[in-house]
């Protein structure tokens, strides 16, 4: 009955608790889109790398390796070699090693140098491995993989010739023109940065680096033309068949003195990582280092923590002003209400209940607030998945539901409670007369 | 052990004052007044004389400083506020000078309110409801109407309406007719007079107006009950 009450009468004053609704109804889209994309870019920047248990590197700083070998940003300024590698995995404890080559891109993406286990061992997300939209890992030296944005963006197919550049930007005045690549595989999506990344054997690296280029001179690596989709038959290389390996060009092993830049290692038992970590980095003869991918992330993500704090305080601002705006309304419909209150008294209604009615009431918009922007939000992510993918580099899940969701829910719930208790007081005291 | 007396209401020596921050006036003081069963009492007074408070102290939103009010052999003095509250849900019927109903109300739903904070839990609220409507000459196409869309000759009798659903023992009835035309004012107090006797509870018709006082049996000044010298 009390619950009736409400709802009636929030529907005689349609006006202001309308405007109020909307009021409660947008600002609580803000609050559940801005912690919907922090967590989701939180938890794809803290799965970055899964099922690796150590990075090893030149000796250099945590951030730097982990920066250099996950998220392809800057280079150490000193190398390792596969001997150095091979050392390491020699090692009991280690079932396997992945070695990373960076220094080189395509079209501003990161070109990976490794070997065929990258695909078998590294892993993303909750242990998820990499898996193949299409076609297959590289098999011979001119061949290579490419990640689901660089395919996204540079609309690659299967079958397409790339070339190298040398250096780690947009623009390269150094083109490994005599050195062409066939893409023979498409990563499928993980929203981490393997989706943005062309991996090629550290043979096809070498190659490339030891032929000599016929002419320095200086030329601009050209951005891919989107203009012209409807003519690609025009613009676009010759596909070439690459459902087998071109046979003269195999993956020779490599020497032992080749420079990677750092390496990924797989451990018997996840219990020996620091005893492990501990042996590289204390090891002289070889100066190299060694991080726990989870640690130095989570300390990564400690350095950004302000922006999301910041972003926190800033929802959580717009959020209590518009309750305020709740309170306010409520407030001014107590006068007008006088009457009302004076005959839910006379006919015996107790304090205590007309303080509920005004809370109800307020419950009752809050609620219907929530519902309607958790439908209105939910439905917005599901048609702008995509665009929001590809501007944020991180997948965004459809699926608003979260602890932190029924949280931050409890917490407007509450919030509501505490601001709505001076006007629901003042039905509390109201009198006969 | 209560016994049984006549007295429907029974005042004893209640003191009231409103208390401030100079000083403490007395505003009421009745050293005796008794309404027996179904006895219908004009009260007289002029504005000012203290009818507001002494309505309060009966309904129970208000505690006296000193004395005892009987409604139907309880003392309600006794009572904790929210004891009050459900004492006068129970078994006192009130109707204002205007303003007696939620606007937002269907009129059925007006009157079957008072049941529900009465916890009156009947389960022929309804049929009562309509009786009590029909008996006071609201058409049935009225009841679900929003009690805002109703004149205030209309608005008034459906308050007579729910004051009566709990079968009260007692009618406070403070100058209900004051909005009301002399036509208008004529039907609804032979309304009212004739559903207190059918009902067979007591009344209290608190007005100015001595016209009205024709329709009660008992009159009463409420300056000679009154005794307290402090004006307020």
């Amino acid at each position: 009955m009390l619950l009736r009450l409400a709802v009636r009468s929030l529907s005689f004053r349609k006006q202001s608790v309308l405007l109020t609704f909307f009021a409660i109804f947008l600002s609580l889209i803000v609050l559940f889109a801005v912690e919907h994309i922090r967590a989701q870019v939180k938890q794809s920047f803290t799965r970055s790398v899964s099922g690796v248990d150590l990075i090893v590197g030149p000796r250099t700083g945590d951030l730097t390796l982990l920066l250099s070998s996950v998220f392809h940003r800057g280079v150490p300024s000193s190398a390792m070699t596969l001997d150095d590698l091979n050392a390491i995995t020699a090692y009991p404890q280690v079932t396997w090693s992945v070695p990373i080559s960076l220094g080189d891109t395509h079209a501003g993406f990161t070109v990976v140098g490794t070997n065929t286990d990258f695909f078998e061992y590294f892993q993303t997300g909750d242990q998820v491995s990499l898996s193949f939209e299409q076609g297959r890992p590289f098999a011979a030296s001119n061949e290579v993989v490419i990640g689901a944005q660089v395919a996204h963006a540079l609309h690659y197919q299967i079958g397409q010739s790339i070339v190298l550049a040398h250096g780690l930007g947009d623009v390269s005045f150094h083109h490994h023109d005599d050195h062409t690549l066939f893409v023979v595989g498409i990563l499928a999506p993980t929203g981490t940065p393997v989706d943005h990344a062309l991996y090629t054997s550290l043979q096809a690296l070498a190659q490339a680096h030891d032929s000599q280029p016929k002419s320095l001179k200086p030329s601009i690596q050209k951005a891919p033309d989107t203009h012209h989709h409807g003519h690609e038959h025009d613009y676009a290389p010759e596909r070439v068949d690459v459902s087998s390996p071109d046979p003269t060009k195999p993956l020779k092993p490599m020497a032992s003195s080749t420079d990677i830049t750092s390496a990924f290692l797989g451990l018997a038992n996840p219990v020996s990582v620091l005893s492990m970590q501990r042996m590289i980095n204390l090891d002289n003869a070889r100066p190299l280092s060694a991080i726990i991918p989870g640690v130095t992330l989570n300390q990564l993500w400690q350095i950004l923590r302000f922006v999301e704090t910041t972003l926190q305080v800033i929802t959580w601002l717009i959020v209590l002003a518009t309750l305020l705006g709740l309170v306010t309304m409520l407030l001014a419909s107590m006068r007008e209400r006088e009457a009302e209150f004076a005959v839910f008294r006379a006919l015996g209604a107790r304090p205590g209940q007309l303080f509920l009615l005004i809370q109800l009431e307020a419950i009752a918009l809050v609620s219907l607030a929530i519902l309607s922007s958790y439908v209105t939000l939910t439905l917005l992510i599901l048609f702008a998945s995509t665009s929001l993918s590809l501007a944020l580099g991180v997948s965004v899940s459809t699926s608003l539901f979260s602890n932190a969701m029924l949280f931050n829910v409890g917490w407007v719930f509450l919030s509501v409670l505490i601001s709505t208790s001076i006007p629901a007081w003042n039905a509390y005291k109201s009198n006969l007369k | 052990m209560v016994t049984r007396t006549q007295d429907v209401l029974n005042l004893c020596d209640v003191q009231f004052g409103y208390t401030n921050s100079q000083h403490q006036a007395l505003t009421l003081h009745i050293k005796q007044w008794r309404v027996g069963h179904g006895e219908s009492v004009f009260l007289q007074g002029q504005s000012g004389a203290g009818k507001s408070t002494l309505l309060n102290l009966i309904a129970g939103t208000l505690s006296p400083q000193h004395g005892s009010i009987k409604i139907a052999d309880t003392d309600i003095t006794q009572f904790s506020n929210s004891q009050r509250d459900l004492f006068r849900a129970q078994h006192l019927g009130i109707v204002f000078q205007q303003f007696n109903l939620v606007p937002y109300l269907s009129v059925l739903d007006n009157v079957l309110i008072a049941g529900y904070f009465a916890n009156n839990t009947a389960i022929d609220m309804r049929k009562r409801a309509i009786e009590l409507c029909d008996n006071l000459s609201i058409s049935n196409d009225l009841l679900t109407r929003e009690a805002r869309y109703l004149s205030i000759g209309q608005q008034q009798r459906v308050a007579i309406a729910r004051a009566l659903l709990n079968r009260p023992k007692l009618l406070l009835v403070d100058e209900p007719t004051s909005a009301l035309d002399a036509d208008a004012t004529d039907s609804f107090m032979r309304l009212l007079k004739r559903e207190q006797e059918a009902n067979q509870c007591a009344m209290i018709f608190v007005s100015h107006d001595h016209n009205l006082a024709q329709h009660c049996a008992t009159h009463i000044q409420l300056s000679e009950l009154n005794t307290a010298t402090g004006a307020y």
